[in-house]
């Protein structure tokens, strides 16, 4: 009933109160009426048949005392008119019927006993005493039938309902369309706030029609659909702004959740996958994990659901559209929403970088020239073989491969042409390495082959086979051919064997030992070879080297560079190093310069150098006086040195030298190969008022291009250029062009291996600065200066 | 003392019965189902003392309301109940006299029928100056219509009254018209 009423409308329930309110008045009316009109009835029958009684009493009372029964009855006879009248009976003072009147519903009881006024349903009986002079002489009873007195007011009450059911119907009529001027209006505001719920269209207004209640309603109604509609709008504006940034964000912008089904998806990593958002909805991002790097993103996945707290990132590839592989960085968080978890994933493309990186590693680890392993990476495998060496007690063989007679190929053709046959050789030699074996170029004409798994039996033929196809092999460079030959020294790798620089040095020593024996021949490293090696070789300079150092071996001589166009200044030269021997005599640098490079001893030569240079600077009276400018050697190594910065500072201040008095001569090569530090060294030494030259320009990698980035003063032409000048119209363009673009770049050029007059006239001509050479004066001793 | 006086007077009422039954059949209006005697008077007591809710007699200046019978009692005791009771607001007393003569200050004087024996009239009776005022009733045949005022007559099995109004008015009384409807009227000889 209560959810029946609460589901009308407001008319209907407005026309329902009414209708039933005038229903349960009318009603409520109808019963009081009755109820009164009943016992109105009875009373009013009851009063009657009492006074009938009364009258009959009276009038009897003769009639019973004098026993005239006749008379009593002609009384009773009397109210037979009375059509009500059921029964009327008189009973004498003995209580005994003495006569009667009655029909055949009701006869008289034969005794007045237990007679008493009352009525019983519908019929009124009433007891009357009859009393003579308070004596009890007998008594009426009648009875009386309510039916037609109650059946007349049943008529008048039908009559009233009928009339006030018309009066009702009239009211109703009239009050109808007062109901409904109440109801419409809020039906009308119903309707709208319906309206604008469905179309979600805030821009609908209710109408206002009166200035109730209602009429404020309907203002406060549009009023706040002003308001939401307002808000609804800015609300659009920022959601758009943000799905803007969210769909056009550079990067891919997952929800999963944590299976990794894809809940949503930014519009550009959608495109990214070649698909559209919906359509992406639901599939698992593994379908596009690239399948190499699934099992590294499950587990990804994983620590991200362990460690919620964290930020988790990695990085894999994702397959594209057109089955585009891309590398991506996956930045990845779980998300605690109201009902569920979820994964953020956000994923930038690092394609490139990673490409880059890679390159930069590939070249890093690779040399430019012939595309094999370098040297370093070389050292990297040798020192995981040794290692591997210790747990699986496997063997190897190092192969160490010198060319023989390159040096003619390089002087009689050219670098051009020296390169050129390194790289064909290095192919050749690629292809016929088993698919295991490590091939690389260790510098210059040397080559390494790292033969895994591989007994000396089994290697001693392969170096034979790798001899012959050297040999064998016919290089043509500009309608001239060249063979050239290779010595080949091996070295096992066993558990017994040292660590990588030792098996290094013994397959160094055993090429040494092929190459001393005759050459074009493959040598077993034996402990023999190794103190050949040093005695002859390279490798007796690093114990010399440090010995040297030790007890002062080397000395130091300086060669003048002189300005061309005119004599003036003071004192300028390059300081040289150079080694007395135990039998005193002099060994120029060129014997273990490249020595003490290879094995890590530049560094200490170049601080001895500086050390002694100062400490004579110094000490000699009146030599810093005549000084103009001492240029002093540093090798590539010790540009690398950090600490080499602290000495050199620290030598200045020892030694009391004027900073802007001397320079240091690197070269190109050395300063290229690490150029950031290079470039950060120099500008360090500058600022304190140190100079600096690029050594041998114009042969190594020789670009204009780095000479933009290396802040140096002065401009060392290679020798190689300037001493075949007279001659060769290209050297003398070469060095006319770096001499001209040196000047543009503000440095100063100095021509290296000035040998006569003839040379050092062209160089005038040419406008270049500074001469040195044989032609200028040879190096001397530092005291002899 | 009374009591013990009608208690002794069993003998007198056989006579009286057998008297009673002669004079009705004499009458005609003989009915065997009222032979028991005592009944009828029982009724006729009762309606001597009814007679005092009916009649009005004018102010008189008695103590007792006094009801005298004449002649033979032929009543018995059954009147002594009735000096329990009161009319007009006094006690009523029974009197009983042998003639009419001796009367004095009666309401209501019932005469019995033995005074016929002596050959005494009723009008003559009732012309007795003491009897003023006073109700005179008797079963004597035709009392009524000789100028008694209220006579006793056996109808159909029942006591009827006889009035006569006139000896009624004469005698200075009132009487209810409720005691008329009961009543048969009886133009009968006044009291001169």
């Amino acid at each position: 009933m209560n959810r029946l009423f609460s589901r009308l409308s407001i008319k209907s329930k407005l026309f329902g109160i009414a209708i039933f309110s005038s229903l349960f008045s009318m009603l409520l009316a109808l019963l009081i009426l009755i109820t009164i009109n009943l016992a109105e009835i009875k009373h009013k029958a009851l009063e009657e048949l009492q006074s009938v009684a009364g009258l009959i009493a009276n009038r009897s009372s003769a009639a019973l005392m004098f026993d005239d029964t006749g008379l009593a009855k002609e009384n009773l006879g009397a109210l037979s008119n009375m059509p009500m009248l059921l029964s009327a009976c008189v009973y004498n003072g003995k209580g005994q019927l003495f006569t009667a009147w009655d029909k055949d519903i009701l006869a008289c009881p034969a005794s007045s006993q237990n007679l008493y006024s009352h009525h019983d349903q519908l019929i009124v009986y009433v007891y009357q005493a009859m009393l003579q002079d308070k004596e009890n002489i007998g008594g009426v009873y009648l009875a009386s039938d309510l039916k037609p007195a109650l059946w007349r007011e049943l008529q008048f009450i039908g009559v009233v309902v009928f009339v006030l059911f018309i009066a009702f119907i009239i009211t109703f009529l009239l009050t109808a369309p007062l109901l409904n001027r109440v109801a419409s209006p809020i039906a009308l505001l119903a309707k709208t706030a319906q309206k604008v719920g469905q179309d979600h269209d805030y821009s609908h207004r209710a109408i206002k029609h009166s200035s109730d209640e209602l009429g404020v309603l309907v203002d406060a109604f549009n009023g706040m659909l002003d308001t939401v509609e307002t808000q609804n709008k800015a609300l659009l504006a920022a959601r758009n702004n943000y799905q803007a940034l969210y769909d056009n964000n550079p990067t891919m912008v997952f929800n999963l959740d944590l299976q990794g089904a894809i809940v949503s998806v930014n519009r550009f990593g959608a495109n990214q996958l070649g698909s559209d958002a919906e359509q992406l909805r639901g599939k698992s991002i593994f379908n596009f994990i690239h399948p190499e790097d699934a099992d590294v993103t499950e587990q990804f996945f994983r620590l991200c659901q362990q460690h919620p707290e964290k930020v988790h990132k990695q990085e894999n590839r994702i397959i594209c559209r057109d089955h585009n592989v891309i590398w991506v960085r996956e930045t990845a968080r779980l998300v605690d929403d109201e009902n569920s978890r979820h994964l953020l994933l956000v994923c930038e493309d690092i394609t490139e970088t990673r490409l880059l990186t890679e390159k930069i590693a590939y070249q890093a680890s690779h040399d430019e020239l012939t595309g094999l392993v370098n040297r370093r990476q070389f050292d990297v495998y040798i020192q995981k073989l040794v290692a591997q060496v210790q747990i699986d007690n496997s063997i190897h063989v190092l192969c160490y491969l010198d060319l023989d007679q390159f040096k003619v190929v390089n002087d009689t053709g050219g670098h051009l042409a020296g390169d050129e046959l390194l790289r064909q050789l290095g192919l050749i030699l690629r292809h016929h390495v088993r698919k295991n074996d490590l091939l690389a170029r260790l510098g210059g004409d040397e080559f390494g082959i790292l033969m895994t798994h591989c007994t000396l039996a089994q290697a001693l033929p392969a170096g034979e086979k790798l001899l012959n196809l050297v040999r064998d092999f016919q290089f043509a460079w500009e309608n001239r051919s060249f063979s050239v030959g290779v010595s080949i020294g091996l070295a096992v790798i066993n558990r017994s064997s040292g660590n990588a620089v030792d098996i290094l040095k013994q397959a160094d020593a055993a090429c040494y030992a092929a190459k001393d024996k005759g050459r074009n021949r493959v040598h077993v490293f034996s402990p023999n070879d190794e103190e050949l090696a040093l005695r002859q070789g390279e490798m007796q300079w690093v114990e010399k080297i440090r010995l040297g150092i030790e007890q002062n071996r080397f000395q130091l001589y300086g060669q003048l560079i002189s300005p061309i166009a005119e004599n003036h200044g003071g004192l300028h030269f390059e300081t040289l190093i150079r080694y007395r021997d135990s039998q005193g005599k002099i060994i120029p640098p060129g014997a273990f310069l490249p020595a003490a490079e290879r094995y890590n001893m530049a560094p200490a030569l170049d601080r001895w150098v500086i050390d002694r240079l100062f400490q004579h600077l110094k000490e000699t009276p009146g030599f810093i006086d005549r000084l103009e400018t001492c240029s002093v050697n540093l090798s590539g190594l010790s540009l690398s040195d950090e600490s080499m910065l602290a000495f050199i500072d620290q030598q200045f201040h020892k030694w009391q030298i004027p900073t802007h008095k001397i320079c240091f001569e690197i070269t190109e090569t050395a300063a290229i190969a690490n150029l950031s530090y290079a470039k950060h060294f120099i500008d360090t030494l500058r600022k304190k008022g140190c100079l600096f030259s690029l050594d041998d320009f114009g042969s190594g990698l020789s670009s204009f291009g780095y000479l933009k980035n290396l802040p140096v003063d002065y401009l060392k032409i290679d020798g190689l250029f300037v001493k075949d000048i007279m001659e060769d119209k290209v050297d003398l363009t070469m060095v006319k062009a770096i001499n001209e673009v040196g000047h543009v770049m503000g440095k100063k050029t100095i021509a290296e291996f000035v040998e006569n007059q003839g040379i050092l006239d062209l160089l005038r001509t040419l406008g270049v600065d500074y001469a040195q050479g044989y032609g200028i004066a040879k190096p001397v001793p530092l005291r002899e200066l | 003392m009374s009591f013990v006086f009608f208690s002794n007077t069993g003998l007198s009422f056989r006579r009286i019965a057998a008297f009673v039954k002669m004079t009705l059949l004499i009458c005609g209006f003989c009915h065997p189902a009222l032979a028991d005697e005592a009944l009828e008077y029982k009724i006729k007591a009762a309606y001597l003392y009814n007679f005092t809710k009916f009649i009005s007699w004018p102010e008189r200046n008695t103590a007792t309301f006094n009801i005298c019978l004449i002649g033979h009692n032929a009543f018995g005791n059954l009147l002594n109940a009735l000096e329990n009771k009161a009319a007009l607001d006094k006690p009523i007393r029974i009197h009983r006299f042998d003639s009419a003569k001796q009367a004095k200050d009666c309401h209501i004087v019932y005469f019995e029928t033995i005074d016929s024996r002596e050959n005494l009239s009723i009008p003559g009776v009732l012309t007795i100056a003491t009897l003023e005022k006073t109700l005179t009733v008797s079963s004597q045949p035709f009392f009524a219509e000789q100028g008694g005022m209220i006579g006793f007559v056996l109808e159909e099995d029942k006591v009827k009254l006889h009035i006569n109004l006139k000896a009624l008015k004469q005698s200075g009384l009132g009487i209810s018209a409720k005691l008329i409807e009961v009543s048969t009227l009886i133009e009968g000889a006044g009291n001169e």
